[in-house]
């Protein structure tokens, strides 16, 4: 056994799995676009082959480094890959971090993104973003792998930016049709506020700490971490600042609207990232600051109020959605709530295997969710009769008069977009008014009614053939 | 305006003011043109158009791309690439458009011209009109998933008893129930009493004048969301469709929706001209806009493109039929097994298969149901569901019984699914807790589901049900039973139809059809179309225990219908996803005949796999030139594999309908483009009573099927709903983009992709004095060969040539002299390429047919 871990969980092997790990899903990409932009129309079956090998490739060898991983004596592997400058006693690196956490969700991703890029292969047959739509699934692995794996909080904003990107281009995956580009603003909108709240906690925490990297700030594992010796202001403002980073990420109340938005995209995306991944990713900063919030109680309250909050809401949310994948959806925000709640109630190890169980479930249900009419008649055959409904649920137990009101208030998400609509989108679009000038003019100026731009038969060729005569001036009769 | 709208007045209420009349016609006048799609449970292919079937089909194309603002054409580019590639004939195209000058098309449901100050949200600044929508579609598809919700959602919604604009007054009242500031005044615009009508009148008064503002505002409220609009006018009519319980109503609707389009244009007139505005102030602001005429979207040249297009299938299609009648091709002399499938064009290639690879073998296609129509109850089911044609309300019943040690088992199984099911199950995994406990479950389950995304090929299991119960259907121990003498006409009445009334052979293999397919929202669709979207092995079984029937086969004698007592009648099902055949009741069957049905079943699995080849070559993923095994491997994987959005074709080729006896199209290959109806005109009555009952059925069926399939192609997004990808099912209703988008109705582009859009080709085996005699007593299938909705050929039986419909009755039609390509057999014909192909004959037939003759 000893050679196995001297060998194998040596510095070289974890060095290079690292690297495909890391580089190879970007690389898939980059050879995609690059065939793209050159004229080459590749072939389906080569796209799915590129982007196949190198999101198996980096998730075979993200699985390896792991297990590798876990086999070394400490179950830490800590390597600054390179460091792009130092000024000073700052430095910015390129480094990674692999311990049980991140092995466990690595181990997640790893199991779940390969299959996905080949089942993408077989479900995306002929649609137009074909290529466009492994693109992104490059990106989002490049992306989950820097998240999950990076060193320090920089490297994991890097990845976490990716992530959030190629998830909000997946939404608009069709984006022929108005609903998804706007819906994907929303999404990306809602990201934005959590990416500005993961910006703040970095800048935080530089300034705190002057240090970025998980093992040297937080002390995640043996060692005792800086961020222990913050102040209580400094850990409770940085705790909050990544519990709303988290927040944005994970869909949690009041930023939960946005799943559903999500949900324009292909089925597989939304498996993939509202199943399994992005929902999943908020939890993990969670669980990865959480010596910070050690020193923070009003941050670790926060975090379990909102998650309680979540699990609740969301799950009433779902219950009364009529769609498949609304409800999976909003189901998936209430668990990732109550992840939140065990990680901030110190239950971290229970959070980690709830989070590596519920994303496989999630996946499973995502992608069957085409089949929901059938399943729903199975379960209601296997159960012998009643109801579609099954099962037990707590807002049963209320009077009529009090449940309906919960009813109410859960169709419409607590009023919760509502508010948000209220507070942030109407004000910002009126300012946004106010600094854009001139306004654009997409109407013409005769009035003409919107609805001609999505008429089918474009209006100048249509005029431009009043009959058939110039294109068979001579012979129209019998030319066979 | 039709002056039918005091009927919608219940018996007991006032006649309606005439505000509200007006308001009433405008509605059924724009709700004939909404999309009326049976709730995905219960898919049935239909006609998009189909209450125009009365009007000219030009007409009505006409007027779609008005009302509907959806394509009914292919492009102009399209039309000339075709031109360019022979595809079209430049003389078709003249002669159509001579014909169509001559039609005088009347223009259906003209819109009036709104007059400047009408308020449409079509007429402010684009950019308003799209937040407009969005605010309005935001609420309204809030509230219409869980009101129209079939069993989807855990926790149903209260109130929807008594109607939408109920629970909308409730909704509005209650804390949270309709938070958006800009729907404050929701509560009081509503009121608490008054009625739809007097709502929508209110609403519309507001916004324009009664003589042009008031329908182009109706218009722009039903077609805004023309997917829901459209399924809550089908469940406003169709009870047995509608969730229990619940009251649907499209003019409630629309005044929900106006209500609340009113309250967000008030809305933007605020953000736009100050607190105090009103919609008036809006109005006034768009009295200044001139609407501009709107250009035609269909012109009579892109009419007439169209005709030319489909003339070119007509001429090959009715050419290679006539060609065909000068070869000799003889049938087997001695016939032993007669194949009875469906109608359906995916019979076309597996009854050519058949007869390839089958000795001495005729086949037949009868609709699907086989005649018996019934309420079925499977050991397993809860509800009882039809298997029938849509349109037929079953009265008899038909149950399935397991024996008492299947009983037990299904008990104590149903046992432990509740148990696991409430703990842990799907529904469970959607609670905080038992979502925790659920996901933990999942980790047993998880390696398997991973293995299936990646090699489904491993996870091929055919359906199972019903096999090995016993049919409950006699009238003593069913009370909704069948009576002898119910069985003795159904299974005379069939085989009348079909013409297989002498010359029985040993075998009569009655076999359904079903599709398996996993993962797939609209597995129904794929299912038998006249067993109502079901699987149609229970009609086989039925039809074959009646036939076998003793009692019954005397009854049949006496009614001239003499059936040998050699002759065994033998249901099956066939898989047209897997093309395999799964037979029932084969117990009963004595050694040597069971010997002598393996021996035919042997031949036939060949006949299924050289079918699946067939199939195989419109797979881009499978290779042309692949050997049949390892395709038929390939083609079977798919029904498994979670990630296939095209498990089979379904109908996309079709084209063509020939009722008439084989004779007319064996040994001719049809490319699956066509559906067989079986009918001999020499065994027909004097009143031609079979053919009448083949024209008022099937044929409007293979019409709406073909007619669905035209326009979904045509217009993908608008007639059909889109890709299957991002599809979300609501409410276990029908199909939706994302959790908050309007209901898809129509086809998907999966199926639609290798579909050419034309009309049915239909060519009947009689005189054609006996067929305008029929349609003279089906006026809705006469109006529809009358107004071009399908291409109608008759082939006299005694000789007398082809004849076409045109314009009002049936003229001589001279086939152009046509190639007959002769190929050896149907892989040979078809295997080169994924392209359609021409009518071929095949010379296998020939030679085994000439084989029997010696």
């Amino acid at each position: 056994m000893d050679w196995l871990i001297n060998d194998l969980a040596s510095q070289g092997p974890l060095h290079v799995l690292t690297m495909v790990t890391l580089l190879s899903p970007a690389a898939g990409s980059l050879v995609l676009v690059l065939l793209s932009i050159s004229g080459i129309k590749p072939h389906e079956r080569w796209i799915s082959w590129v982007s196949g090998v190198t999101v198996a490739g980096a998730a075979i060898a993200a699985v390896l480094l792991a297990a590798f991983t876990m086999l070394r004596p400490n179950h830490e592997f800590d390597e600054v890959l390179w460091t792009m400058y130092s000024v000073g006693s700052y430095h910015l690196d390129v480094s990674i971090y692999v311990d049980p956490l991140s092995a466990s969700l690595t181990a997640l991703g790893g199991c779940v993104i390969p299959v996905l890029a080949r089942f993408s292969g077989r479900y995306l047959h002929n649609e137009p973003g074909y290529l466009r739509f492994f693109v992104l699934v490059g990106v989002a692995a490049t992306g989950f792998f820097w998240f999950v794996l990076g060193g320090s909080i920089d490297m994991a904003f890097f990845g976490w930016e990716l992530l959030g990107l190629s998830s909000a281009l997946l939404v608009c995956f069709f984006w022929e049709r108005a609903e998804t580009v706007v819906a994907s603003g929303r999404v990306f909108a809602t990201y934005r506020l959590a990416d500005i709240a993961l910006l703040a906690g970095m800048v935080g925490l530089h300034h705190y700490a002057g240090d970025t990297s998980w093992a040297s700030v937080l002390g995640v594992g043996s060692s005792t971490g800086q961020a222990v010796h913050l102040g209580s202001f400094a850990a409770t403002s940085l705790g909050l600042a990544f519990l709303v980073a988290a927040m944005g990420k994970s869909a949690q109340v009041p930023l939960t609207g946005y799943v559903l938005r999500a949900m324009e995209g292909p089925t597989v995306s939304s498996a993939l990232f509202y199943g399994t991944l992005s929902i999943h990713c908020g939890v993990y900063l969670i669980l990865r600051v959480e010596p910070l919030l050690e020193n923070a109680p009003i941050a670790r309250m926060a975090v379990v109020v909102v998650g309680l909050l979540t699990a609740v809401m969301a799950s009433m949310s779902s219950r009364v959605r009529a769609d498949a994948k609304g409800a999976l959806a909003l189901a998936s925000a209430a668990q990732a709530g109550l992840m939140f709640a065990e990680a901030g109630l110190g239950f971290s190890q229970l959070a980690m295997w709830h989070m590596l169980a519920h994303g496989l479930l999630r996946l499973a249900q995502f992608l069957r969710s085409p089949s929901w009419l059938e399943d729903a008649h199975a379960r209601r055959s296997a159960l012998g009769g009643g109801a579609f409904r099954s099962g037990f649920y707590a807002e049963r137990l209320l009077p009529a008069p009090l449940r309906n009101v919960f009813y109410a208030a859960a169709l419409s998400r607590f009023g919760l977009d509502a508010l948000i609509d209220r507070l942030f989108s109407r004000p910002l679009s009126a300012i946004a008014h106010l600094v854009s000038w001139p306004r654009p003019r997409i109407r013409k100026r005769n009035g003409a009614r919107i609805d001609e731009g999505c008429v089918p038969l474009p209006r100048a060729r249509a005029n431009s053939v009043p009959s058939l005569a110039p294109l068979h001036p001579t012979n129209s009769q019998g030319a066979r | 305006m039709s002056g039918s709208s005091h009927a919608h007045a219940a018996p007991g209420e006032p006649p309606l003011s005439e505000a509200d009349a007006r308001v009433q016609a405008w509605i059924d006048r724009f709700a004939k043109w909404l999309p009326e799609q049976r709730p995905l449970s219960v898919f049935v292919h239909a006609n998009p158009l189909e209450a125009f079937q009365d009007r000219h089909f030009h007409a009505a194309c006409e007027a779609a791309t008005r009302i509907r603002l959806a394509r009914t054409t292919l492009s102009y580019p399209r039309y000339r690439q075709l031109l360019a590639e022979r595809q079209i004939r430049p003389e078709d195209v003249a002669a159509a458009r001579k014909r169509i000058a001559t039609l005088e098309l009347p223009r259906i449901d003209e819109l009036p011209t709104p007059r400047p100050g009408t308020i449409l949200l079509s007429s402010v600044r684009p950019e308003m009109a799209a937040e407009i929508s969005e605010m309005v579609d935001a609420f309204v598809l809030r509230v219409l998933p869980p009101f129209l919700d079939r069993g989807s959602a855990l926790w149903p919604m209260p109130h929807r008893d008594r109607g939408l604009l109920a629970a909308v007054r409730w909704l509005a009242r209650t804390p949270l129930g309709a938070p958006e500031p800009w729907l404050s005044d929701l509560r009081a615009r509503l009121g608490t009493s008054a009625a739809a009508r007097s709502l929508i009148v209110e609403c519309l008064g507001a916004r324009g004048d009664v003589e042009t503002g008031w329908p182009n505002i109706l218009h722009e409220a039903l077609f805004a969301l023309p997917g829901y609009t459209g399924m809550i006018h089908r469940l406003e009519h169709v009870a047995s469709e509608r969730p229990a319980g619940v009251a649907v109503s499209l003019v409630e609707y629309v005044a929900v929706r106006l209500v609340v389009e009113e309250l967000a244009l008030t809305d933007v007139a605020r953000r736009l001209f100050g607190r105090k505005a009103t919609l008036a102030t809006l109005g006034r602001s768009l009295g200044s806009l001139e609407h501009p005429p709107v250009t035609p979207q269909w012109t009579p040249e892109i009419g007439a493109f169209q005709d030319a297009y489909e003339e070119e299938y007509v001429r090959s299609f009715i050419g290679g039929i006539v060609m065909a009648q000068e070869v000799e091709r003889p049938a087997p002399a001695q016939v032993e097994v007669q194949l009875v499938c469906c109608i359906d064009d995916r019979c076309e290639s597996i009854r050519r298969h058949v007869e390839e690879h089958v000795d001495r073998c005729e086949t037949f296609g009868s609709a699907g149901f086989f005649g018996v129509a019934l309420r079925h109850r499977a050991p397993l089911d809860i509800d009882e569901t039809f298997s029938c044609p849509a349109p037929v309300t079953p009265t008899k019943r038909v149950t399935e019984q397991l024996d008492a040690t299947g009983q037990a088992a299904l008990a104590r199984a149903r046992l432990r699914n509740k148990l696991f099911g409430a703990s842990f199950g799907d529904d469970a995994s959607r609670a905080p807790l038992r979502g925790l406990v659920a996901s933990f479950a999942n980790f047993l389950r998880a390696p398997r589901t991973l293995v299936q995304l990646l090699l489904p090929e491993l996870f091929v299991r055919p359906s199972h049900e019903f096999e090995g119960t016993t049919l409950l259907y006699e009238k003593d121990v069913e009370p909704d039973g069948f009576t002898l003498e119910d069985q003795i006409s159904l299974v005379e009445g069939n085989l009348r139809n079909i013409g297989l009334t002498a010359g029985f052979g040993r075998w009569v293999l009655i076999v359904g059809h079903g599709s398996m397919a996993v993962n797939n929202q609209f597995s129904s669709g794929y299912q038998c179309g006249a067993c109502g979207g079901r699987r149609g092995g229970i009609n086989a079984r039925v039809f074959c225990a009646f036939a076998n029937t003793p009692a019954v086969r005397e009854g049949l004698a006496k009614r001239g219908l003499a059936v040998p007592d050699t002759t065994i009648f033998v249901p099956g099902e066939h898989d047209t996803a897997l093309d395999q055949i799964r037979w029932f009741d084969l117990d009963a069957l004595a050694a040597d005949r069971r010997g002598e049905l393996d021996h035919i079943r042997g031949q036939l699995e060949v006949a299924l796999e050289h079918n699946a080849k067939e199939r195989s070559r419109r797979f881009v993923d499978v290779p042309l030139e692949e050997p049949i095994a390892e395709s038929v491997v390939r083609v079977r994987a798919r029904c498994a594999d979670y990630a296939e959005t095209r498990p089979e074709y379904n109908h996309a080729t079709n084209a063509a309908c020939v009722i008439g006896r084989r004779s007319l199209t064996r040994g001719l290959f049809l490319d699956r483009r066509s559906f067989l109806v079986s009918y001999d005109p020499t065994t027909d009555d004097p009143r031609h009573g079979t053919l009448e009952k083949l024209l008022a059925a099937p044929l409007p069926v293979c019409a709406g099927i073909s007619h669905e399939y035209f326009f979904s192609t045509m217009d993908p997004q608008r007639f059909g709903c889109g890709t299957k990808l991002p599809h979300n099912v609501v409410g276990l209703l029908g199909v939706s983009n994302g959790a908050d988008g309007d209901l898809r109705p129509g086809l998907w582009c999966q199926t639609t992709e290798i579909h050419e859009p034309i009309r049915l080709v239909t060519l009947i085996d009689a005189e054609p004095e006996a067929i305008t005699m029929v349609l003279d007593r089906l006026p809705a299938v006469k109006a529809m060969v009358v107004n071009a909705w399908i291409h109608m050929f008759a082939c006299s039986p005694t000789g007398r040539g082809f004849f076409r419909w045109e314009g009002a009755g049936f003229v001589p039609y001279a086939a152009l002299p046509h190639v007959l390509f002769e190929v050896g057999s149907s892989l040979e014909a078809c295997g080169h390429t994924r392209a359609n192909v021409t009518p071929c004959l095949i010379a296998s037939h020939r030679s085994d047919a000439s084989k029997a003759a010696e």
